[in-house]
C-alpha cells in the first residue's frame, strides 16, 4: 500500500473498565475511501472518533498505543487538537446544519480561523458548495436558513461545511442512514468523487454501500480488527471465516 | 455451512441447487439412453431422448430467472455470489449436453444401416468415460470435491484422443468404402458431440474450483496442466 495518510499502531481503547478496541493495526491509505463495518458494538465508531479526537470528550475513555496522520502521532501532548479538527473533517449520521443561512454554515469554519474578506469567503463557500454537488441547488438561495433544504441537502451541506476549512481527512459516521434512496445515490457520487482530493473514511451499516463506495474495507467484531483488505477481495473472496459470514449475512 | 439469517435466502438457494441435481439428472438420462438407442439402433428410444429435451429446456429458463431473482433480491457476495454466478454457468453447460445428447439421438436412424461402424471405433468407449465425467463433475459440483473435479479435467484429454481415432478410422474407411460414407459422417460427428459433452463436463468441474477457491481456471488448459504436474510427480 503506498502513500499512506494514517497509521494505527496497536491501538487500544477502553472506556472505563470496558475495552473498546484491541491491539488495532492498519494503515490507511490517502485519497482513497476505507469502509470500517462490523456489527453494532464492535468499535468501528470508536476507531472512527479516535482519528480526530473526539473520543477525548467521553469521560472515563483511555486510550494506548498510536495513531499518526502523515507520520505524527496526533497523541501527543504537543497536538494542538483544534488544529488537528481542522485537518479532519467529519460528517455525522444526522445533518446538522447550523440555524444560518447556506452561505453562513458553509462559511463558519474559514471565519471561525481568521478567514475574514467577503470576497475569500465567496469563493470558499462557492468552492465548497460545488464540491459538495450542491452549488446548482443552491447558488440562487445562499441566504436562505440552512434547515429549508432536504435531508439530502443538508447532508450535502454538512459535508460542504466540512471542505470548507481544506482538510485533508474527511470522517464520515453513517452518512446516508437516515437518506431517501436517491439522496443515497447522490452522496455516494459524491463520495467517489472527493476521493480525488480526499482520503474518506466511512462507517456504514449497509453492506452494498460499504461494497460500492470503498476501496479498501476493515472488519470489526467484538472490537478487533478481524479483516482489511481491498474491497473487492472482502465482497468476493474474504480470508476469514468470520468475515464470509457476516458479509454474507450469516450473522451480525 | 452456517445458516444465513434470512431464512427465505437459504430457502431460494437449496431450491437452486434441488434444481440443478434434478437437471442434471435428466441430461444424465438423455445422454445415457442416447447412446444405448446408438449401440442398439433403437429409433424409438432416440426420439425419447429428443422430446426429453423440452423438459431441460423448462429447467434451463427456471434455473436462469431463479439466478436473476436471487442476484436481484438477495445482493449475494462472496461464496453465495460465488455459488449463483457458477450455478448459470453449470446450466448452461447442462444444457448444451442436452442438445449434443439430441444430435446424438437424431443421427441414430442415418447410422443403423451400417451399425458394424460403431464396434470400428471408440465411440462407445468414449461414450462411457464421458459418461462418467458427467456423473463426477455434478458430485463434485454439488459437493465442492475440487480432487474429484481435477480428475474429472484429466479424463478430458483421453476423450479428446479417442476422438482423433476415431476421425482417423472413420475417415480411412470413407476412402475404402465410399457407400459408407453418410453413415460414417455422421458416427463422426456423433464422436465430436461426445468430446463436446465431455469439454462441458469439465468446464463444470472448473466452475467447482472457482466456488471453492475464487479461481479462475477456465481457457488456460487446466486439465492439460494437472496432467503433466501428475506425470512429473510419478517421476
Amino acid at each position: 500500500m503506498k502513500n499512506i495518510n494514517i497509521s494505527v499502531e496497536h491501538l487500544n481503547v477502553f472506556y472505563g473498565k470496558n475495552q473498546a478496541l484491541h491491539d488495532i493495526t492498519l494503515d490507511i491509505p490517502a485519497k482513497k475511501v476505507t469502509a470500517l463495518i462490523g456489527p453494532s458494538g464492535c468499535g468501528k465508531s470508536t476507531l472512527l472518533r479516535t482519528f480526530n479526537r473526539m473520543n477525548d470528550m467521553i469521560k472515563g475513555a483511555r486510550i494506548e498505543g498510536a495513531v499518526r496522520v502523515d507520520d505524527e502521532n496526533i497523541y501527543d501532548r504537543a497536538m494542538d487538537v483544534v488544529q488537528l479538527r481542522r485537518r479532519i473533517g467529519m460528517v455525522f449520521q444526522k445533518s446538522n446544519p447550523f440555524p444560518k443561512s447556506i452561505y453562513d454554515n458553509v462559511a463558519y469554519g474559514p471565519r471561525i480561523n481568521g478567514l475574514g474578506s467577503r470576497q475569500e469567503l465567496d469563493g470558499i463557500v462557492e468552492q465548497s458548495l460545488q464540491r459538495a454537488a450542491l452549488w446548482d441547488e443552491v447558488k440562487d438561495r445562499l441566504k436562505h436558513s440552512a434547515l429549508d433544504l432536504s435531508g439530502g441537502q443538508q447532508q450535502r451541506l454538512c459535508i460542504a461545511r466540512s471542505l470548507a476549512v481544506n482538510p485533508e481527512i474527511l470522517l464520515m459516521d453513517e452518512p446516508a442512514s437516515a437518506l431517501d434512496p436517491i439522496a443515497t445515490a447522490k452522496i455516494e457520487d459524491l463520495i467517489h468523487e472527493l476521493k480525488e482530493a480526499y482520503t474518506i473514511l466511512i462507517v456504514t451499516h449497509n453492506l452494498q454501500q460499504a461494497a460500492r463506495v470503498s476501496d479498501y474495507t476493515a472488519f470489526f467484531y467484538l472490537g478487533k480488527l478481524i479483516e482489511y483488505d481491498k474491497t473487492r477481495k472482502i465482497f468476493t473472496q474474504p480470508e476469514q471465516t468470520q468475515t464470509e459470514e457476516y458479509v454474507t449475512g450469516k450473522f451480525g | 455451512m452456517t445458516e444465513h439469517i434470512l431464512k427465505r435466502f437459504d430457502d431460494q438457494l437449496e431450491k437452486l441447487e434441488k434444481r440443478i441435481g434434478k437437471m442434471a439428472d435428466l441430461v444424465q438420462q438423455q445422454v445415457s439412453e442416447a447412446m444405448h438407442a446408438l449401440q442398439t439402433s433403437d429409433t424409438s428410444l432416440a426420439q425419447t431422448v429428443i422430446e426429453m429435451d423440452d423438459k431441460v429446456d423448462l429447467y434451463d429458463t427456471k434455473i436462469e430467472k431463479l439466478c436473476m431473482r436471487l442476484l436481484a433480491l438477495q445482493q449475494p457476495v462472496a461464496a453465495d455470489l460465488r455459488m449463483v454466478l457458477s450455478s448459470l454457468s453449470v446450466n448452461r453447460n447442462l444444457e448444451r449436453m442436452g442438445d449434443a445428447a439430441v444430435n446424438i439421438a437424431e443421427r441414430v436412424a442415418m447410422i443403423a444401416p451400417h451399425a458394424e461402424l460403431i464396434q470400428k471405433t471408440q465411440v462407445v468407449k468414449m461414450g462411457e468415460v464421458a459418461a462418467d465425467m458427467i456423473r463426477d463433475a455434478m458430485k463434485a459440483f454439488v459437493n465442492v470435491d475440487v480432487g474429484l473435479a481435477r480428475s474429472v479435467a484429466v479424463r478430458d484429454s483421453v476423450v479428446d484422443e479417442f476422438d482423433q481415432q476415431n476421425f482417423d478410422r472413420l475417415t480411412a474407411r470413407m476412402k475404402k468404402s465410399p457407400d459408407l460414407a453418410e453413415a460414417a459422417s455422421h458416427l463422426l460427428l456423433v464422436s465430436r458431440n461426445i468430446e463436446r459433452l465431455a469439454d462441458e463436463a469439465t468446464n463444470i468441474a472448473e466452475e467447482t474450483v472457482f466456488i471453492a477457491d475464487a479461481k479462475f481456471v477456465k481457457h488456460q488448459g487446466w486439465g492439460q496442466k494437472i496432467a503433466e504436474d501428475d506425470q512429473e510427480r510419478s517421476e
